[in-house]
């Protein structure tokens, strides 16, 4: 698992530095980057040439992998 | 005063610690004690920071009061003369006090010790301020403290110094000492700077939710003037800024945290007029 980027921790060592020093709060919980839960709504992708509402938002966010959409008739 | 009143529960004791300097501890300790102590409870603010931290913090005669460094050096009897009484009855400070290097060696862990024994049936709360680092005062602090809040500045250097004080923690707690990270509390936040949001937001994601306060100490220049006033934000004029709000919701956080009040009002609410 990758170190967290700011505080460049290790989460393996984490966990158990948590558990040393705070068992209590330690027990139950869930390790950094695992979600406690599902989401409520879950990510789907949506083929950008498909839907010309989510080709514009991707172009909004300045993505340029996408290829560009071609012009029909 | 509120000596007199003695209960048959011992104080709750919490260290305010972190190995980094710099990041409010002693900010939090006065102003959270004065939040605390106008909720109702006794509480008496201690100082084991050898530069007297919280004495600078709060005016000259403070500063200048023997405290704990003073009761040392006076064969450590009764603490009640060593104590400064505020304008709130409920809350005292035990200051470090005016001392040489050689005497300040002598506030080790018993002295902690023998100030929770003494006065451990007169307040709710000793909350102690602690020098940064690892060193003894800190040390002593831990060893016979109960609970440890754990003030994490909202910038990467304080991120990064996490570890070395959860694994401190670690090493005392198998040394045989009780002391656990009761509370982490991000302070001097500024969620509009990247970074700071970035720390904010990696405490969030390391730490179990049920450890993180919900409340942020923000940066705010009200802390300045507050310390050239000698006063807690809370005593800034007849309208005090809003920072002095997240101290009372803090407080309010740590009440639930540290089981404050159960034993005696059975967690039922108290009446405003008997």
């Amino acid at each position: 698992m990758a170190r967290h980027s700011v505080s460049w921790i290790d989460p393996k060592a984490w966990r158990e530095a948590l558990r040393g020093c705070a068992p209590s709060a330690a027990k139950g919980s869930t390790p950094p980057h695992m979600p406690a839960a599902a989401p409520l709504v879950e990510h789907r992708t949506v083929r950008a040439s498909c839907n010309p509402v989510a080709q514009s938002s991707q172009e909004s966010l300045g993505a340029s992998e996408s290829p560009a959409p071609k012009n029909v008739g | 005063m509120s000596q007199e009143r003695t209960s048959s529960r011992a104080a709750t004791t919490v260290a305010v610690a972190s190995t980094k300097g710099g990041v409010g501890k002693t900010t939090i300790s006065l102003n959270l004690a004065y939040a605390l102590a106008k909720r109702g409870y006794r509480i008496l603010l201690g100082d084991l920071d050898p530069q007297g931290a919280v004495g600078l913090s709060v005016g000259q005669s403070v500063s200048e009061a023997p405290g704990i460094c003073g009761w040392v050096r006076e064969g450590r009897g009764p603490v009640d003369g060593f104590l400064v009484h505020t304008r709130l009855p409920e809350l005292s400070i035990l200051p470090f006090g005016p001392c040489s290097w050689n005497e300040a060696q002598q506030v080790d862990h018993l002295a902690v010790h023998g100030v929770h024994r003494r006065l451990g049936q007169s307040f709710d709360v000793i909350l102690w301020d602690t020098p940064a680092g690892l060193g003894g005062f800190t040390e002593s602090a831990l060893r016979h403290c109960e609970h440890v809040l754990l003030p994490v500045q909202a910038a990467p250097l304080a991120a990064r110094a996490l570890p070395q004080m959860m694994t401190y923690l670690g090493d005392l707690r198998r040394m045989g000492a009780s002391v656990e990270l009761t509370a982490v509390v991000l302070s001097m936040v500024n969620l509009r700077e990247k970074a700071s949001l970035a720390v904010a937001q990696e405490v969030w994601d390391l730490f179990p939710p049920s450890l993180v306060l919900d409340t942020m100490i923000p940066e705010d220049p009200a802390f300045r003037q507050a310390s050239a006033d000698a006063v807690p934000v809370s005593l800034m004029g007849r309208r005090p800024p809003a920072v002095a709000a997240s101290f009372e919701r803090m407080a309010a956080e740590l009440e639930k945290k540290l089981h404050l009040g159960l034993d005696e009002h059975h967690g039922t609410p108290l009446r405003l007029v008997d």
